[in-house]
């Protein structure tokens, strides 16, 4: 990208259908005019292709230009040029622009994430390593992109639900899309607290045939926990300990696996 | 403290005092049993950063991690009126600190007293924080019922031979009387075996007085129904 800032004519500019943001373009757009009538533009808009061969294509800065072109009705605006690029570099750019700045809606992330994966061989760590973004995130992305109806999509990019709303339906609903949204509708309708949404998709992957009110009166019945005290010897005791901190576990955790072990080898469980 | 331009000058600290606020974090921030409440531990934080330049600095100082460090810092954040709990040692866990700080300034207080008095715990404060996100309207208190409500139920088990000569519900009467009528849920017997339910109040006290005999929970429960332990 060449440092130097051009005053370019508004007209001149198109938005590419590269840049990422498609949704909330014009929220608190009246905000950012104001700032930019105060202070100026702080930040040029970035542009590709070659200076004085118009028209350009805008891949940062959506939100700036509209601001001048709509509100402000300025006719130029100071940009600088990124030369020529495809569309997997103008996405990584335009997508690394807006998830650093601002929030960028979930859908518009989720979409743009998804097109770079497949356009990188379908490999997560060239997406972390060209966004910077964590594998968890990248995958989240990802998963729902690829896995979520529609409606959940609009939902998502409204903010009326969270991306990990939307994946523990879709875990609670094991795989059936319509139960997944009608779990979503009841989910936002109940209000349920984190611990009610963990029974929700337990209860639904364990009983992938059971109906969405089933699953919902389900997660809002607590469930009995029994912790068994049980005697031990001096050296089982050592032991447990020794265990729980090599092996970064709770002595509980530890002994219940080590009970769950001898029941299922000695054929009391099934395995 | 205002210099002339009426701007608040910066604290500088001197190279002892900064020594002196590592050496308390080190002693502070890595152990269970810490010398300092965390109140005290960020103050130090606070000078070991100014000295050192930067909480990286301060990680690299101590060996601990700059999100540990961070949580840590997070303890300024919470209202002073709930960061008394902390002062006082009634909150000691720097991450159950970290999450009340996340919480809106006029939850804080009512979340900190119910962590303070052993009604939530940190998983609780989570809960909590994405609960009132989605419920903004509703009144702190009612968040906190509708987050312990939905907990799944704790019981503890303890298992037991009854002595020939013993009635249950004398054994019952005795551990009513030793953990409280309230911490215990239930105590039956079936062909000579019995069962005593705790909940997690009766846990915590048959705990409690382990820990002052010197004796495990399981022995305790022996011993009360040797009528050893009255």
């Amino acid at each position: 990208m060449t440092n130097e800032i051009h005053e370019i004519p508004i007209d001149e500019i198109v938005v590419s259908n590269w840049n990422v943001r498609h949704s909330e373009r014009d929220k608190d757009l009246e905000e950012l005019a104001a700032s930019i009538a105060k202070h100026g533009l702080l930040q040029p808009v970035v542009l590709t292709g070659k200076y004085g061969s118009p028209p350009y294509h805008l891949i940062i800065g959506q939100r700036r230009f509209l601001a001048h072109r709509d509100i402000l009705d300025k006719k130029k605006i100071r940009a600088v040029f990124v030369g020529e690029l495809n569309r997997v570099q103008a996405s990584i750019r335009s997508l690394v622009e807006n998830m650093t700045r601002t929030d960028l809606n979930h859908a518009d992330a989720a979409e743009a994430i998804t097109y770079l994966y497949k356009q990188l061989g379908r490999d997560e760590r060239r997406v972390k390593s060209e966004t910077g973004l964590s594998l968890h995130r990248i995958r989240q992305y990802i998963d729902i992109e690829e896995r979520a109806s529609r409606r959940m999509k609009e939902k998502l990019r409204s903010k009326r639900v969270t991306p990990v709303d939307v994946q523990r339906v879709l875990s609670a609903a094991s795989g059936d899309i319509e139960k997944a949204d009608r779990l979503l509708d009841k989910m936002e309708r109940q209000k349920l607290t984190i611990y009610q949404k963990k029974r929700m998709v337990e209860y639904g992957e364990e009983h992938p045939r059971a109906h969405e009110d089933k699953i919902i009166e389900e997660a809002q019945r607590p469930i009995i926990e029994r912790t068994i005290l049980v005697r031990l010897s001096n050296q089982a005791r050592a032991g447990l300990e020794k265990a729980a901190k090599q092996l970064a576990m709770s002595p509980d955790e530890v002994a219940a696996q080590a009970v769950e072990d001898w029941l299922s080898k000695k054929g009391f469980i099934s395995a | 403290m205002h210099n002339r331009e009426g701007k608040v000058a910066k604290k500088e600290y001197g190279h002892s005092e900064v020594e002196d606020a590592l050496v308390a974090l080190i002693a502070s921030t890595k152990r269970t049993h810490r010398k300092l409440n965390l109140v005290q531990i960020a103050e130090k934080l606070e000078i070991a950063r100014k000295g050192l330049g930067s909480l990286k600095n301060v990680s690299k100082a101590i060996g601990l991690s700059t999100e540990m460090l961070r949580q840590f810092s997070r303890v300024t954040k919470i209202a002073p009126e709930a960061r008394r709990f902390l002062s006082q040692g009634a909150i000691q866990g720097v991450d159950v600190a970290d999450r009340v700080s996340r919480l809106p300034t006029a939850d804080q207080f009512s979340v900190a007293q119910a962590v303070a008095r052993g009604n939530l715990n940190s998983s609780d404060v989570r809960a909590i924080i994405t609960f009132r996100k989605d419920q903004p309207k509703l009144p702190i208190s009612e968040v906190i019922s509708r987050v312990m409500n939905s907990r799944n139920i704790r019981e503890y088990v303890v298992q037991f031979l009854v002595p020939a000569e013993e009635d249950i519900r004398s054994i019952k009467d005795r551990f009513s009387k030793l953990i409280g009528h309230d911490g215990v849920r239930s105590v039956n017997a079936e062909k000579g075996l019995g069962t005593l339910i705790l909940n997690k109040d009766g846990k915590n006290r048959l705990e409690l007085i382990a820990k002052r005999k010197g004796l495990t929970k399981r022995a305790i429960v022996e011993r009360v129904i040797s009528r050893e332990v009255k």
